[in-house]
């Protein structure tokens, strides 16, 4: 039954062990997405979402990182499975990422043509002219001149690199595109540009995305879906509407609290106060309970697990209302 | 590109006086006496004297000075040996070669499997490759080449009798002085390459390499390696220096009769034209292969060849603007 379902995540476990400390930087975190669809993780610095990203086009540092337990089903084959060299086959080409930073992204010893051609030659079975002329479409497509193939990286600007990058990352038309924050290094203006570049080519080419950012309006441009992700877990998961318009936990209730309104008029914003737990020293019960300000004595005894709120909306709150009570 | 090479190549002319000034200045007030060393022990002192003057040794230091600068610079002739009385451009021109292709093995066997070795141990790191081989590369730091190289000649020529110890008549010859002189090399670059790379592995460009489907052989070769041979470049320079110093030593010991052998005969007999020149020639390759390094810089990283390009750029507009 689930033979249909594009990419599915379950329980999936990664640590990370450094000076024999043990750091759990994803706990069982569980998602599904469809083919053509976005779905957006959200969530403080350091929750776990790049991780996620990583692990599952398999290019977590490892040591120290360390997948301990779940599946990653990508078309109904389990990628932490499968041999490097199988792995090799499908990064670049079924999946492929956007990196946050485009300074340091591209190598700054090769032409930059010669980074896109590279994986075009690597996974798609063509001359090398043929792979030229691909890259050099590809430079085109992210509104880059084809002459400016033969440069290096140092010759372009921030917001070029990044064009570039995502040019390298579709050049093979991945199944799944993996964005980590592909906005949060450029400024304002540029950032809009690639947003709506990354729109339009993944509609182009009917490619899923997951997209992660702190970034809320990012997440109401470009998603179908979105998880909220706090200390390595998903605590919230639904369609677009269902987390922007029914937010259910205190924790994302407090993320939308501490966005300014254009409609509203409010004197101050509600930041969420205290800081993410140590990753080492998860407490015991609910992992956002030490913040929550509506934490009872049950919140802290064991951990939480998912609720179903009706349709696709999920929530890892003992507190959260059923559907019925909004 | 090109100013920029005749630029410093022309910085390299008063280096070379300087250094010639110089290694004069210490042979003038070496103690010892060449007049004695020709004639030896039962000469007399008027014949001393008489040679002293007809070596120009009675003259005046900056006299000296001025006529040694004017023979090698301006005539380019750098005398005859006083001892073997042949002329030391014929010498060195037979002398050069050798050592030059003595020290350039060394380095390239150096080079070619330090490098390797350091990669290994960067991609490995903390596990059993890379622990034996900082172990192996510390033990070769430490052990003092000419130690390395009498034992080498003990075990592989008396012992085994597997290799011949002295002369250069085959290629064989070459082996045991080219192995000794390299380990060295081989341990230092060893753990330069390690640490470069250790810095490039982790930097984000790789990472998106991998995320791209290649081989981790074309990661290491490709993408990490380019950019850590920045570094190993400059180390590059010093290790050519280490080998051309070092083939004094190994010619002394495998009896190869290079620039090494002929400098230090030179220096033991106080044979100045001898010594003052090979030490001007060994300035003059030492500078050229600092060039060569700079430009090499160019070559393997675009920033840098950006760089130059732009002084000749401000060189042509400054020149420019000048004429108008």
């Amino acid at each position: 039954m689930k033979d249909n379902q594009f990419l599915s995540v379950e329980d999936l476990v990664v640590e990370y062990t450094s000076n024999d400390q043990v750091i759990h930087a994803v706990n069982r975190v569980s998602f599904r997405l469809d083919k053509g669809q976005t779905l957006g993780l959200v969530g403080e610095t350091g929750a776990g979402k790049t991780t996620i990203a990583k692990s599952i086009i398999g290019i977590l540092p490892d040591p120290p990182a360390k997948v301990r337990g779940g599946r990653i089903l990508l078309e109904g084959e389990d990628l932490l499975q499968l041999d490097d060299r199988h792995m090799q086959k499908i990064r670049g080409k079924k999946i492929s990422m956007v990196f946050q930073d485009p300074m340091t992204a591209l190598n700054p010893n090769m032409k930059v043509g010669h980074q896109i051609q590279e994986v075009v030659e690597l996974h798609e079975n063509v001359s090398r002219k043929e792979a030229e002329e691909h890259a050099k479409r590809m430079l085109e497509m992210v509104g880059i001149p084809r002459d400016r193939f033969y440069e290096y990286p140092h010759q372009f600007s921030g917001g070029m690199k990044q064009r570039v990058i995502i040019a390298m990352a579709l050049a093979c038309k991945p199944d799944l595109l993996l964005a980590d924050e592909p906005t949060t290094a450029l400024d304002v203006t540029i950032q809009a540009q690639v947003l709506e570049l990354i729109k339009n080519l993944k509609v182009e080419q009917q490619t899923s995305m997951i997209l992660i950012t702190h970034d809320l309006g990012v997440v109401a441009g470009l998603c179908d879906y979105v998880g909220v992700v706090y200390a390595g877990e998903i605590i919230e998961y639904g369609t677009l509407e269902d987390i922007f318009d029914h937010p259910t936990h205190p924790y994302t209730i407090g993320l939308f609290g501490a966005l300014p309104s254009m409609g509203k008029r409010v004197k101050r914003l509600s930041p969420i106060h205290g800081l993410p737990p140590d990753p080492s020293k998860l407490p015991e019960g609910c992992s956002f309970s030490p913040r929550c300000p509506r934490a009872t004595e049950a919140c802290k005894k064991a951990p939480v697990e998912m609720r179903n709120l009706g349709g696709t909306h999920e929530c890892r709150c003992i507190l959260a209302d059923k559907p019925g009570d909004r | 590109m090109i100013n920029y090479i005749i630029k410093r190549l022309l910085t390299l002319i008063p280096v070379v006086i300087a250094v010639a000034i110089v290694i004069f200045t210490i042979m003038y007030f070496v103690p010892g006496d060449p007049a004695k060393n020709i004639l030896g022990q039962d000469a007399t002192e008027e014949q001393l004297q008489r040679e002293r003057e007809l070596l120009g040794l009675a003259d005046p230091y900056f006299v000296q000075l001025g006529k040694f600068l004017y023979q090698l610079f301006i005539k380019l002739n750098p005398g005859t040996s006083w001892l073997s009385g042949f002329p030391v451009m014929t010498e060195l021109r037979v002398r050069i070669p050798r050592t030059l292709l003595l020290s350039f093995l060394t380095m390239a066997l150096g080079v070619a499997v330090g490098i390797p070795l350091g990669v290994t141990a960067a991609v490995n790191q903390n596990k059993l490759p890379d622990k034996l081989c900082m172990i192996g590369s510390m033990t070769f730091i430490s052990i003092p080449d000419f130690w390395l190289a009498l034992e080498a000649v003990i075990l592989f020529g008396l012992r085994l009798h597997w290799l011949p110890t002295f002369g250069m008549s085959s290629w064989k010859c070459w082996i045991l002085p080219v192995v000794c002189g390299s380990l060295p090399g081989i341990a230092s670059n060893a753990r330069q390459t390690r640490s470069a790379m250790l810095e490039v592995i982790r930097s984000d460009y790789v990472a998106t390499a991998k995320a791209k489907g290649l081989a981790p052989g074309a990661i290491k070769y490709k993408h990490a390696l380019p950019n850590a041979l920045i570094p190993l470049i400059t180390m590059m320079g010093g290790h050519l220096a280490r080998c051309l110093g070092g083939s004094m030593i190994l010619e002394n010991i495998f009896s190869m009769p290079g620039m090494g052998m002929y400098l230090t005969t030179g220096i033991t007999q106080r044979d100045y034209p001898v010594v003052r020149s090979v030490v001007v020639i060994l300035a003059i390759v030492f500078g050229v292969v600092m060039v060569l390094v700079d430009i090499v810089y160019a070559f393997v990283d675009p920033r840098i060849k950006a760089i130059y390009e732009n002084q000749t750029f401000n060189l042509a507009f400054w020149r420019k603007r000048k004429d108008a």
